[in-house]
């Protein structure tokens, strides 16, 4: 079950930072495997990739928590590392809230 | 399209990155070095000259403000607190004061986006509209205000921000939350897609001829094999109606200067018949300069037309149904622009509108009647191929040149031909309005402009040049004529203006010195044969008390 949830939520991560690149130059196209690194991302690309993916997350589940509501994930300290990471926080944060 | 470099810097009240995005992300193949400000407003770092934003000259600048941020008037009309239309008015004054700032400080071209506000603002209900009131009302007044105050800038542009949100998704609350970012992305998109189609055509690069495929692109149907009588074109159907509202935007196109062309594997006496003799066709062969309707490959044919009207193959758009033969185009003339093309014939006219290769940034007289110019010159020609020597033509055609010192009457006229003549062109002086009056403004220079007609039509203003002392002799600082009146001698009466006019002034010669590009060698052909002294390669003098007459093929008028 839960391994059903984290791909849900890595099918959304990889929808929203395929919504991301459409608005980027091809060179500054994010890929969406694990080990992407997210480092390179300045606060609007982040706010743009969290809007985006919890958008996708609301399509995925029903009951879906707002990730707006949990500030770390706008935050640029504490910030996932990697693609791998993102899914691996937002899973867990799905899971808390019970979605 | 020719690598350019190009230091933009966009000014706005919000978080301006996804505008800066959506410019790094068009097709423009340009080199851009963005600069941004994203503040509490737009006033300072407009007026700001000791700015970094300032430290270079800019090519291009966005002030892009909203409505709140920018008018306390406005915003208390949000909030509906007490608040007068002249006290917004007075704001927007204050803003188009900053804007003309940035433009004087050597900005070449300055986009300036309306004012909006989001949709969520529903400010009156059914007062909204009015000026006492409503909130929507106090905007239109707004935006109708810095319309006019900014028209007619040279290199200032107002664009419709309501027109890029029509159709977008809502703008997402949580990105002005989060990031201070008011409209959704296709918003920032379209805009950077006109802004960039304007920089395109001020630098002269906006497409100039359309050449159309016929069947099932003019018209639905074969003509070669259904006959004009039963092709799908206007009457009591969906289909047919389409076929000619996107004829009515092709003519519609034709009246902003752009020229179109046929390119068509037909029949030329069957296709030819169906544009004269359908009753519910739009265009007539009067709106079309040149075709070429045979069974021959259409890049070929495209590359024909072009060169019959003496355009660059990067000039030109090629428009037809068959994605086989866009696909041909593309790959033998990869400077061709083939846009891809809706199976939907109600498509169509959208297709064409959502193409912005047409913007110009200028429209005189010269460019509505580009098409008749042309059909004019189709006359010529038919003439000149039917009559014996070149000289019995020229004067069978009764040239008349109308030369005038440059007027404010001609000044834009001017000023587009000076930045987008290409082929007869001496030096290929680009100059902005304001750089050309700082230019004219100084003593002992002369411009003129030269007009030409014949029995076939009025060509209009088709020729500048000008002329400026240096030391003792004088030097031609600008020779440029349109194509379309190449060899027809009018370029030697306008020489024997500049040399008149040396002598007159007493200088003691004059110097046309030849700048070399990839598209004026026409020009260097000319000076080699014109009579003028080669002193080099490139530098050709005349000096007094050599002789330089009018050709008496044509008559030379006015007052130089």
């Amino acid at each position: 079950m839960a391994g059903g949830r984290e791909q849900q939520v890595r099918g959304a991560v990889q929808a929203a930072i395929a919504a991301v690149n459409q608005q980027l130059p091809a060179a500054k196209h994010l890929q969406s495997t694990d080990d992407t690194s997210l480092a390179g991302l300045d606060s609007l690309g982040l706010v743009t990739l969290i809007v985006a993916l919890d958008g996708k997350l609301r399509e995925a589940f029903a009951a879906a928590p707002s990730l707006t509501t949990d500030e770390s994930f706008f935050s640029r300290s504490q910030r996932p590392a990697k693609v791998a990471d993102l899914v691996a926080r937002v899973t867990a944060f799905v899971e808390a809230a019970g979605g | 399209m020719a690598s350019l470099n190009l230091r933009g810097v966009l000014v706005a009240d919000f978080t301006i990155g996804p505008l800066a995005q959506a410019f790094e992300a068009g097709d423009h193949g340009w080199s851009l070095e963005l600069h941004s400000t994203s503040g509490m407003n737009v006033i300072a770092p407009l007026l700001d000259g000791s700015s970094d934003l300032w430290s270079a000259k800019a090519d291009f600048c966005v002030v892009w403000a909203r409505p709140e941020a920018m008018s306390a008037a406005f915003a208390a009309r949000v909030e509906h607190r007490p608040a007068e239309v002249e006290a917004a008015i007075a704001d927007v004054d204050v803003f188009c004061d900053a804007v003309l700032a940035c433009r004087d400080r050597g900005t070449a071209v300055v986009f300036v986006p309306t004012f909006s506000y989001p949709s969520r603002i529903r400010g009156h209900g059914p007062l909204d509209m009015t000026s006492d009131r409503g909130v929507g009302g106090m905007l239109l007044q707004m935006n109708a205000h810095l319309a006019a105050r900014l028209a007619g800038v040279a290199g200032v542009y107002v664009f419709d921000t309501q027109r890029w949100m029509s159709g977008a998704e809502p703008a997402n609350p949580t990105m002005w939350y989060a990031a201070k970012v008011p409209y959704a992305p296709a918003v920032f998109q379209r805009a950077a897609t006109d802004m960039l189609a304007t920089l395109r055509a001020s630098r002269g690069l906006a497409k100039k001829l359309l050449v159309l495929d016929l069947d099932n692109t003019l018209w639905g149907g074969v003509v070669g094999e259904v006959g004009w009588e039963k092709l799908r074109l206007g009457g009591h159907d969906p289909i047919g109606e389409a076929y000619v509202d996107f004829q009515r935007a092709l003519k519609a196109l034709t009246r902003r200067g752009v020229v179109l062309a046929v390119a068509s594997k037909n029949d030329e006496a069957r296709a030819l018949a169906a544009i004269k003799s359908h009753p519910e066709m739009v265009l007539s062969q009067d709106d079309i300069a040149a075709w070429r309707i045979n069974w021959q490959d259409k890049a070929a044919n495209i590359a024909e037309l072009a060169s019959e009207l003496n355009l660059g193959l990067d000039a030109v758009v090629f428009i037809d149904d068959n994605p086989v033969e866009r696909a041909r185009v593309r790959d033998a003339l990869p400077k061709v622009l083939v846009p891809e093309w809706p199976v939907d014939v109600t498509r169509y006219a959208d297709a064409l509108a959502d193409l912005r290769c047409f913007d110009s940034v200028t429209s005189s007289r010269e460019d509505s009647e580009r098409t008749r110019m042309y059909v004019a010159e189709r006359e010529r020609n038919r003439v000149r191929e039917s009559v014996g020597s070149v000289d019995e033509w020229l004067h069978s055609l009764g040239t008349e040149v109308t030369v005038r010192l440059l007027d404010e009457d001609s000044f834009e006229r001017t000023l587009q031909l000076i930045n987008k003549t290409n082929q007869m062109n001496l030096r290929t002086r680009r100059v902005d309005a304001d750089e050309l009056r700082r230019w004219l403004g100084a003593e002992q220079r002369w411009m003129w402009t030269f007009r030409v007609a014949d029995k076939f039509g009025d060509s209009g203003l088709v020729g500048v040049a000008s002329l400026e002392r240096d030391g003792d002799g004088g030097r031609v600082a600008d020779f440029l004529l349109s194509c379309r009146v190449f060899n027809r001698h009018v370029e030697d009466a306008m020489l024997g203006v500049i040399t008149a006019h040396a002598a007159r002034v007493g200088l003691a010669g004059v110097a046309a010195e030849y700048v070399a590009t990839e598209k004026n060698s026409v020009t260097l052909d000319f000076l080699k044969r014109s009579g003028l002294t080669a002193a080099s390669p490139t530098r050709f003098l005349w000096q007094p008390p050599q002789p330089f007459t009018i050709p008496p093929s044509l008559k030379l008028l006015g007052q130089p």
